[in-house]
């Protein structure tokens, strides 16, 4: 009967204890995630990504296909999936390009609407005259942003991607990337351009777009 | 399967030796006796040396230690101008006391990864010796400060000035476990051998350290394997390990890294 009281008593003191735990957790685990979650909301709303990983914070100017001066935030609000090509390469580029090409093809409706295709120049001897030539070679559409900048922009960029390469000849050296960027230019996804899985580039661009879209 | 396996095994022999220059790379403590010793060597010959004397290098040339796929052998590299030694952590200081995006406590996580100036007690605290080389700084923030000074140099300059072949034993230097890499830090080629150059204290950054892509053609699945070990290399010379640890080093850094002992000098 004694052992029974004690055993009673312990379980009180120990259910108060767990009540109280509970009650302090019910009080402070809202107060926990809101701070961690609020900043990502507002971060939102305001544009700017909570992690200080968006690529948008480079400040770079670049030029489009139709002379168009752009800045990396203005990607910002889409999917954005990125390449860096040359456009007299006579390599893998070209294999890149077509293969995101039927990439965006098989995209459903709800997720082509979400996503864009930016392809940036590493060769500074690229004109915007190439690259309208070359849009209108591998025939791109609108949903394309052909893209070219200076020396020191394009190395930053390709720095930021781990992406390397270096004139040879009238060639470069190059490595072969495909970049999946959410809607506040975070990197999501990156795999090597050629011979990628088209699986995983799929699965990268519905979780970009799972994101809360940003209204630009 | 023979031919795949053999792969596979230079893979792995290639990954280990990177493994194992990373980790030596970590665990390597940044020697203030040996940065003493180096500067006050220098000193000796050039007592008037500041840190941030700019010295004219003469035109010359880099040789490349791997083949490219042009078949080019050398590289010109125009006359410019270069840092004496690497940028200090007082001049460093100077630099974030203007820019409080560089600080520490500021510095976003797409420039610099957490270990930014993890040597600091401070934002505006870099503790003791001021004198030695700032490291733990990744690409960007070398690439913002040369900005203010100039500019990174290129690979091929730094190689052109400090990429000399090794001639002595390498187990001399190999076997001091203080500074097992301090060889391939720097050795002076012998055109500027008589310059008052500081090298051989610390790795250092270089505006287009991303330039060699791994020519595989055949890449895997896994987009950071090309990255950490190029298959497609031929050697020019292959005695010239310092070159190899160096071109290792670089073409396994991604530009926010931050190691103990990498920093970087200005060119201009």
């Amino acid at each position: 009967m004694r052992g029974m009281i004690l055993a009673l008593r312990r379980y009180a003191r120990a259910s108060a204890v767990f009540a109280t735990l509970l009650i302090v957790g019910a009080v402070a685990a809202p107060l926990y995630f809101r701070s961690n979650a609020a900043p990502a909301a507002h971060a939102v709303d305001n544009s700017i990504d909570n992690s200080g990983l968006s690529l948008y914070q480079l400040t770079s100017t670049w030029t489009t296909d139709d002379n168009r001066a752009v800045k990396l935030p203005d990607l910002r609000g889409h999917c954005q999936i990125l390449a860096l090509i040359f456009t007299h390469c006579s390599g893998t580029c070209p294999l890149t390009v077509k293969e995101l090409e039927v990439f965006a093809a098989s995209l459903h409706a709800r997720l082509k609407d979400q996503t864009r295709f930016v392809l940036v120049t590493i060769d500074p001897a690229d004109s915007s005259d190439d690259l309208r030539r070359y849009r209108e070679t591998m025939k791109l559409n609108d949903h394309w942003m052909l893209l070219r900048g200076s020396t020191d922009s394009v190395r930053e960029l390709a720095a930021t991607l781990g992406f390397s390469y270096q004139p040879q000849g009238d060639q470069f050296a190059h490595s072969n990337l495909i970049t999946v960027l959410d809607a506040q230019g975070v990197i999501v996804h990156q795999q090597p351009g050629v011979g990628g899985n088209r699986r995983d580039l799929l699965s990268a661009v519905e979780r970009a777009v799972a994101q809360p879209r940003v209204k630009s | 399967m023979p031919a795949r396996s053999g792969q596979q095994r230079s893979k792995w022999h290639c990954n280990r030796l990177l493994l194992v220059l990373l980790a030596g790379l970590l665990m390597q403590p940044l020697s203030s006796t040996a940065l003493h010793g180096a500067a006050s060597a220098s000193n000796e010959k050039h007592p008037a040396l500041e840190s941030n004397d700019r010295l004219s290098i003469p035109s010359g040339s880099y040789h490349p230690f791997f083949k490219r796929t042009d078949g080019v052998l050398t590289i010109p590299v125009a006359a410019f101008d270069l840092d004496a030694a690497p940028v200090t952590k007082s001049q460093y200081l100077e630099f974030v006391r203007q820019h409080l995006g560089w600080r520490k406590s500021h510095v976003k996580a797409l420039v610099a990864e957490r270990n930014y100036l993890s040597d600091w007690s401070g934002d505006l605290d870099p503790g003791e010796n001021l004198q030695a080389p700032v490291t733990y700084v990744s690409w960007f923030a070398a690439r913002a400060y040369c900005s203010e000074h100039g500019r990174l140099p290129s690979v091929a300059e730094w190689e052109r000035v400090a990429g000399a072949t090794q001639t002595a034993p390498y187990s001399q230097d190999a076997t001091d476990a203080a500074k097992p890499f301090q060889f391939a830090m720097g050795k002076l080629a012998a055109d500027v051998r008589a310059m008052p150059l500081q090298f051989g204290a610390i790795w250092e950054w270089t505006e287009d350290f991303n330039s060699i892509p791994a020519m595989n053609s055949n890449e895997s699945a896994r987009p950071d394997s090309p990255l950490f070990c190029g298959d497609g290399f031929r050697s020019n010379d292959a005695a010239d390990y310092a070159a190899f640890l160096r071109h290792s080093l670089r073409s396994s850094l991604r530009a926010s890294y931050t190691l103990k002992n990498l920093g970087f000098r200005c060119a201009g």
